[in-house]
């Protein structure tokens, strides 16, 4: 996969400075033609991003934005590159989506956009971190702004500790933020307490 | 630093950090992009209820002639993300940010902002036994010195505006362009005063920005142009006449937690979980 994505960069457009041109890249016009909503259907990508992930539609279509972007850097950043949370969650349902995937944008790749999550540990934690930050530099430089700290936060942010997600089917769940959690149990248990306080006096 | 392109909601945020105020941050936001013509709004009469009518006022925004046009910061482009009708009426309008955004999220949006762009830290702090967490914020040095600008700004054009409108139009016209839509933060200055200066000023030639010395104060989002005119950068008369039409966002007091229970997105039927997969 770095092997790739260094040969990849190759191919990428620049103007007299020397700076990449994204916009008229064939890579790039390849990607951000993907088309990944079929309308005819009742639940289209967008939308089945949008709900698995809890997002407003709006904010999914913003995603799979950025997510063209990170799929562009992948070809041309000349190192590995890891994506924010926002954009992997766009890019596993993508490669759900095999046919899409490979058929459409893949193969049109001059790399193969292989998937590879992390095998767990300290070390890998600080190779994904170092990724992590590399890619944001790197959009920097190619699409000359600052990501958008709503959708590619900062990696201390992105790498924070005792993360643990779960895919949890919400039909059998209350999902409550922990902090607030806290506070209801303290709640409950002071109300318990008066109960007892007043059944005893 | 000669120029702080800040937008109005950064600009108030950086004001005060600690003053967690979201929904007058959003009203800010909204407001600079009714002027830079992003969104454009109307104020209607509409005849509500069945059997005791009564007339409201409802404000609808649009698309306005730079929605396409503009790259905007992080803050502002949610709204044109949430913006995918042709005209949609403003009360809906914030419905569809709050599926994503309350006035809390939008505050920590801009946090993360600032701090992206080296104006301030944001240090996380765990208390209680380590169950809650507790974000610090302190601007930087270069944070300190914008708003320190900014202060300055605001007061010197609230010591002397009014004044130089009337003795001394061009350095008014001049001051105003720097400034922009940031002029709202000005003490003292209510947006019919602001018209009504504009007005004033229409047909004055405004000192060179150079020989102005006022330091470039509104944001072209992305774009960086050093030819500056207040015609160009947008007018207040873009915005609804009806400025408190714009207390819209007052009645979304306490309904963050009702949008909190919605669920994100709108997916029709079709495979729950993943039970619809197939292969081959």
């Amino acid at each position: 996969m770095e092997e790739e994505a260094a040969v990849a960069a190759v191919v990428v457009v620049e103007d007299d400075q020397g700076n990449i041109e994204y916009a008229r890249d064939p890579i790039w016009l390849r990607i951000n033609g993907l088309i990944f909503d079929d309308n005819s259907h009742s639940l289209t990508f967008s939308k089945r991003l949008a709900r698995e992930n809890r997002w407003a539609h709006w904010y999914a279509l913003d995603v799979i934005e950025e997510y063209k972007r990170f799929l562009y850097l992948m070809a041309v950043a000349g190192h590995p590159v890891t994506p924010s949370i926002e954009v992997d969650q766009a890019w596993h349902l993508h490669l759900v989506y095999t046919r899409h995937y490979w058929d459409d944008f893949a193969k049109h790749m001059p790399f193969e956009p292989h998937h590879g999550p992390t095998k767990g540990g300290s070390k890998e934690g600080e190779k994904f971190t170092d990724w992590y930050s590399k890619t944001l530099d790197s959009y920097k430089i190619i699409f000359g702004m600052n990501p958008p700290v709503n959708i590619w936060p900062d990696p201390s942010v992105r790498f924070r500790d005792g993360q643990l997600w779960q895919w949890i089917d919400t039909s059998q769940y209350v999902l409550v933020h922990q902090s607030m959690g806290f506070v209801m149990i303290l709640i409950g248990l002071l109300f318990f307490l008066a109960l007892a306080w007043f059944g005893t006096a | 630093m000669n120029r702080l392109e800040l937008t109005p909601a950064e600009s108030y945020l950086l004001l005060d950090i600690d003053n967690k105020d979201g929904k007058t941050l959003m009203k800010y936001s909204l407001i600079n992009l009714l002027y830079k013509n992003v969104f454009s709004s109307e104020v209607r009469e509409e005849t509500e209820g069945t059997v005791f009518k009564k007339v409201v006022k409802r404000t609808y925004l649009s698309k306005g002639d730079r929605f396409n046009d503009l790259e905007l910061k992080t803050h502002e482009k949610i709204f044109c993300s949430a913006m995918t009708d042709d005209e949609i009426e403003l009360t809906e309008f914030i419905k569809k940010i709050f599926d994503q955004y309350n006035y809390d999220d939008y505050y920590e949006l801009m946090m993360k902002m600032q701090s992206q762009s080296g104006l301030l830290k944001i240090i996380e702090e765990r208390v209680f036994f380590n169950i809650f967490s507790k974000k610090r914020k302190e601007l930087t040095e270069t944070g300190e010195d914008v708003n320190s600008k900014i202060k300055d700004i605001l007061s010197t054009g609230k010591k002397n505006l009014n004044d130089w409108v009337l003795n001394e139009p061009a350095r008014a016209k001049a001051y105003m362009a720097a400034c922009g839509v940031n002029l709202i933060l000005l003490e003292g200055h209510d947006m019919g005063m602001l018209q009504s200066y504009e007005s004033k000023l229409k047909d004055i030639e405004k000192q060179k920005h150079d020989d102005s010395g006022f330091i470039f104060w509104g944001d072209d989002g992305n774009r960086i142009s050093d030819d500056l005119n207040l015609q160009d950068a947008g007018s207040m008369d873009s915005i609804s006449n009806d400025f408190n039409s714009v207390s819209a966002f007052d009645s979304f007091d306490g309904l963050d937690a009702g949008f909190d229970g919605a669920s994100g997105g709108d997916g029709g039927g079709g495979c729950s979980g993943c039970g619809g997969c197939g292969g081959g």
